[in-house]
């Protein structure tokens, strides 16, 4: 019996990871839309007035984060709460600043929105926008409940499965930097 | 894993009904953001209700109204580490609230489908009352049809085909007939079902900010310039799919992991192959649908001018089709899976070609995807029509194979037709008028004249009305024991079926040679000769739309009140007719070990679970 | 013994069926047509209509067959006599004649029809009799003709009127734009350009200019047939039931008549 509950665990466990990477998968088909119709409306014209390296240097914050995110997920793998309470918070930090720099160049409307660039610009990199405040929240969340919720070397898949979703959202986020400010 | 929320039973919790907080949560969420936004914009002088604000409001509302039927308590105070201080309730009430038992959320989900489709239907009613006559005299302004016919069709497709049977039965049977205990994200179709009603609400009121009229496919440019109804109908169509993207979700992930031992691929229900493909498409199509009407609604508000003349019109209708093809899929081969699952059992005789029956529904999956632009036929090039049309044609090959199947199974067989019996060949019989007049419509030059006129409704009527939703009404009467472990009465359902297979037939086959004699869709009114027909249809229709209030009406009655079911009335051999009726909240006191497949019938046929004696449910 | 009585009554109705579609319905499937390409658009219906009824006729035959030779008698669950999960035959002749009449009916109708379709539409074969430029705003079809000067053609009631010769080759040019204002990209929607009659449906799309050809086989109106119309076959907005123009297919001589008549009436009005 107690055996059986194990491999139910365990067959559980397994279930929620393929599940999440299933729901990952099927994220990606927006931004294949977005992709698309960019594509279809715009070919690959960048505006010249894009700021590459304001761009470049975003792009190289949330591979920053993403790179905290993940290592704090190898602390807990070994049982290490507290840096791994620490890499998350600068991961969450990290990822602030990357909004911060998005915020920031949104503001100086380099780029007119009524160009077909210019909204296509707009509309999906604020979607990819909108998973990064997503996924800022689910951190958070995580950095307050990991206190709580005693992870460790066994017990840690909501971070894992938040730190999936960071690196996802960032890898979309930097594919759109490169589509977007140089393709 | 996963813990589920506990009733605590220590200390007795005064709360508030959760619906009645989800609409107060609702309501405040709205006003609050919509306020925020109201104030933050820059331009002074404009109302307090834009379509901005409505819209960031709207998301407010829906996020207020799921936290308050439960969310709150069951999603995010977990989330937080937080334990809440009241669970889930475990008599009438949690089918009012968020709930995770997959059953308790499976009859959530059939009854906010039934009463979609009971409103949707009433809509179809106010149509047919204004087409009895040749001139407007029921509606005052042909745009407040418009509106009816696109939140008809919103609304039956989003939360009714999608839905009914995925959400739905998907949700309650799946988990019991690959014998499993649970569903793996159990929250996540909780969830996804208090999306219905916000859904179905949005669409249904979208009217009170102004009549728009594209009807259910949102077409550009027109949606950019209707009135601002339409951005109730990209939003309610949002809700509505996330709710299937959520529960397809649970549902593959469930198929894959939490079948008993020896519930192999090569054994696998019917009905379970059905879910499984339908939820694959569910899973790549709604994403990208939704993607579609977001890039709509931010086109209508920013503006942008992505599909309009000066942006790329037919890019929008392609969006729309290569998401579009594949619902019909999605609606239809749930439908497929349930013939072949109920006529082996009311024939008592083993599923002939059962390997093929699936080929079919894989390969139907995969082709609804290469054949969307036959909706098209009068948008593209030359060069283009020859490919889709081929595939289109293709198409029908795999389909035929769940028609092959069930004739086989049906041959010499001894096959009760009871209600859900009768109501099976039914829907082949209806099924098959769909798909032969799928076949003029895969051939251009017919499609050139046809396309878009009243032989197209009533073809795609053929195939959801008399495919989808007559094996849904079948499964209702076939699974009822199983769900309410009572009977319905065997007269009144025969007679109901066949009420609504004479009104149906009369309805539609006539509006086919409406659309043959050049009435086109989206009309109120109509050139005078087309009269006489069209007046048989909506009588017809009238007669119809009865007889599924009456099938409500008695499944709610034998549900309520029927006489005691037996526990296996049908003998059927799949692992939900193990268990009790209704089953417990665990479905199964001991996981059962399948040794052989569900659909082998007759004398020597051998055993299906080993552990038969453990599994018989204890008489009470 | 059940398989020959289904098959002979399969084949029984499947010839009565044949015979009264072939007698009293192939010559009006469509009700009413009147165009060359009408035509193929009627001889494909009647194709198909002749290859399916087999088809349709087998599976519902064999619904009622079934119902009424394999019922059983009693609600009890009493197992099927026979047993077999498979027959190769059945299988193997479903599978090979389901694919022979798809692939035949790609090639014929479909790709026998449009290749007489491309061909009416190659460059080559351009050398029309009459242009008519046709404008879809909302909600209202515009017709003008080009070749005779004539911007805007109505009818004596003022209503926008289409008038062709028949046995002549049309070409019509379809856009979507509202030429009574000045240029703006959110006027225009889409609308369809169908002639119940003639067999042709064509989207008109904002931002594209797209061609249609005719050649009408006899004359005919209107008023003789309601299906002679022009009708919006795609939603519009709010005055879509309303955007359809009556035709009238007239003799060579009528039409010129019609054309020196309307000539005279916008050089009146000043046009």
């Amino acid at each position: 019996m107690q055996e059986e509950a194990a491999l139910d665990a365990e067959r559980h466990s397994a279930a929620l990871q393929w599940g999440f990477r299933l729901f990952l998968m099927v994220q990606v088909i927006p931004f294949v839309v977005l992709f698309t119709v960019r594509y279809e409306l715009d070919g690959y014209y960048v505006a010249p007035t894009v700021n590459q390296w304001l761009g470049g240097a975003s792009a190289l914050l949330m591979l920053i984060s993403i790179w905290y995110a993940v290592s704090s997920l190898s602390a807990i793998r070994q049982d290490d709460l507290i840096a791994m309470q620490h890499r998350m918070k600068s991961a969450i930090g990290v990822g602030l600043l990357y909004m911060a720099l998005i915020i920031y160049e949104w503001s100086q409307r380099s780029i007119p929105v009524g160009t077909r660039y210019g909204e296509n610009f707009y509309t999906t990199l604020g979607v990819s926008a909108f998973y990064t405040v997503a996924g800022l929240f689910v951190l958070v969340a995580i950095a307050v409940r990991s206190g709580r919720a005693h992870f460790n070397r066994h017990n840690y898949w909501d971070a894992q499965a938040a730190t999936w979703y960071w690196v996802f959202q960032g890898l979309t986020a930097v594919v759109a930097y490169i589509y977007f400010y140089w393709i | 894993m996963a813990q589920n929320v506990v009733a605590t039973n220590t200390h007795k919790v005064r709360v508030m009904p959760p619906m009645l907080r989800g609409f107060l949560w609702a309501g405040i969420a709205f006003l609050l953001l919509n306020s925020i936004t109201a104030a933050i914009r820059p331009d002074v002088g404009h109302p307090f209700f834009t379509e901005v604000s409505i819209t960031i409001g709207w998301v407010g509302a829906v996020i207020g109204w799921l936290l308050g039927v439960g969310a709150y308590e069951g999603m995010v105070l977990p989330l937080f580490g937080v334990t809440p201080r009241v669970g889930e309730a475990t008599d009438w009430r949690r089918y009012f609230a968020f709930a995770t038992d997959h059953k308790v959320v499976g009859i959530q989900y059939l009854t906010s489908s039934g009463c979609a489709f009971i409103l949707a239907g009433g809509i179809a009613m106010t149509m047919r009352i204004e087409l009895a006559s040749s001139t407007m005299y029921f509606f005052h302004y042909s745009d407040q049809y418009l509106s009816a016919v696109g939140v008809h069709g919103a609304i039956m497709m989003f939360s009714v085909a999608t839905v009914a049977l995925v959400g739905g039965l998907g949700n309650y049977m799946v988990p019991l007939m690959i014998g499993a205990k649970t569903s793996v994200f159990s929250k996540l179709s909780g969830l996804g079902q208090w999306l219905i009603p916000a859904g179905v609400l949005t669409l249904a009121f979208s009217p009170i900010l102004g009549y728009w009229t594209t009807g259910w496919r949102g077409y550009e440019p027109l949606g950019s310039q209707d009135a601002s109804g339409i951005i109730f109908y990209y939003l309610g169509v949002a809700a509505l799919t996330m709710s299937s993207v959520i529960v397809s979700l649970n549902l593959v992930v469930t198929i894959v992991f939490n079948r008993a031992p020896g519930v192999t691929w090569a054994r696998l229900p019917m009905f379970v192959w059905g879910i499984l493909t339908v939820s694959i498409l569910n899973l790549i199509w709604l994403p990208e649908i939704q993607m579609t009407f977001i890039l709509q609604l931010l086109d209508r508000l920013v503006p942008l001018n992505l599909f309009n003349a000066a942006g790329s019109v037919l890019t929008q209708l392609e969006l729309f089709w290569l998401f579009g093809h594949p619902e019909v899929y999605i609606v239809v081969v749930p439908a497929f899976a349930l013939w072949n699952e109920i006529i082996p059992v009311m024939a008592q005789k083993s599923l002939f070609a059962r390997s093929w029956a699936v080929i079919g529904l894989i390969f139907v999956m995969m082709l609804s995807g290469l054949v969307w632009a036959h909706h098209m036929f009068t948008n593209m090039r030359n060069s283009e029509m020859f490919p889709f049309s081929f595939f289109t044609e293709m198409i029908s090959i795999p389909t035929g194979f769940a028609f092959m199947a069930a004739i086989g199974t049906l041959w010499k067989s001894r096959y009760r037709l009871t209600t859900p019996g009768l109501l099976i060949l039914m829907s082949i019989f209806n099924f098959l008028h769909g798909g032969v007049t799928g076949v003029f419509l895969a051939d251009p030059p017919v499609n050139l004249q046809v396309h878009d006129t009243m032989f197209v409704v009533a073809h795609f009527h053929y195939t959801i009305i008399g495919g989808m939703v007559f094996s849904w009404i079948a499964a209702m009467y076939y699974w009822l024991p199983k769900m309410s472990g009572r009977m319905y009465n065997e007269f009144w359902g025969k007679f109901l079926s066949i009420w609504i297979f004479i009104a149906f037939n009369t309805a539609f086959s006539t509006m086919f040679l409406v659309g043959l004699e050049g009435m086109n869709r989206w009309v109120p009114t109509y050139p005078p000769y087309l009269h006489p027909l069209n007046l048989i249809i909506s009588i017809a229709a009238w007669t119809l739309g009865v007889g599924f209030v009456l099938h409500a009406v008695h499944i709610v009655w034998a549900w309520k009140k029927g006489p005691r079911a037996p526990e296996n009335p049908w003998n059927g051999h799949t692992l939900e007719w193990l268990t009790s009726s209704p089953p417990p909240q665990h479905n199964f006191d001991v996981t059962p070990e399948v040794i052989d497949g569900f659909y082998n019938y007759g004398d020597d046929a051998d055993p299906i679970v080993a552990n038969l004696s453990e599994l018989k449910p204890k008489q009470t | 013994m059940d398989l020959v009585v289904f098959g002979i009554v399969w084949i029984i109705i499947t010839a009565v069926a044949e015979w009264l579609m072939h007698h009293y319905v192939g010559h009006n499937s469509m009700y009413f047509l009147l165009s060359n390409q009408g035509n193929i658009t009627l001889h494909a219906f009647n194709f198909l209509t002749t290859m399916l009824i087999p088809v349709f006729l087998f599976v519902i035959w064999f619904l009622v067959f079934s119902a009424i030779r394999f019922h059983a008698n009693s609600p009890e669950a009493k197992q099927s006599r026979h047993q077999f999960t498979k027959n190769g035959l059945f299988t193997g002749v479903w599978i090979t004649a389901s694919i022979a009449v798809n692939l035949l009916f790609w090639l014929h109708p479909t790709a026998a029809d449009l290749e007489q379709m491309f061909a009416s539409q190659l460059p080559s074969a351009q050398r029309n009799d009459l242009v008519v430029d046709v404008t879809a705003r909302q909600w209202e079809w515009i017709f003008s003709y080009p070749q005779y000067h004539l911007t805007q053609t109505v009818n004596a009631a003022g209503q926008d009127e289409l008038v062709i010769p028949a046995h002549k080759k049309v070409q019509f040019v379809l856009r979507s734009y509202d030429p009574f204002h000045t240029y703006d990209v959110e006027a225009g929607v889409i609308h369809s350009f169908w002639v119940p009659a003639f067999g042709i449906k064509e989207d008109v799309i904002p931002g594209e200019t797209r061609y249609e050809y005719i050649v009408a086989n006899r004359t005919a109106s209107y008023q003789t047939n309601p299906e002679v119309r022009v009708q919006c076959a795609e939603v519009c907005g709010p005055g879509h039931p309303w955007m359809e123009a009556p035709i009238r297919i007239v003799t060579a001589s009528q039409f010129h008549a019609w054309v020196a008549k309307q000539q005279k009436m916008e050089a009146a009005s000043g046009a």
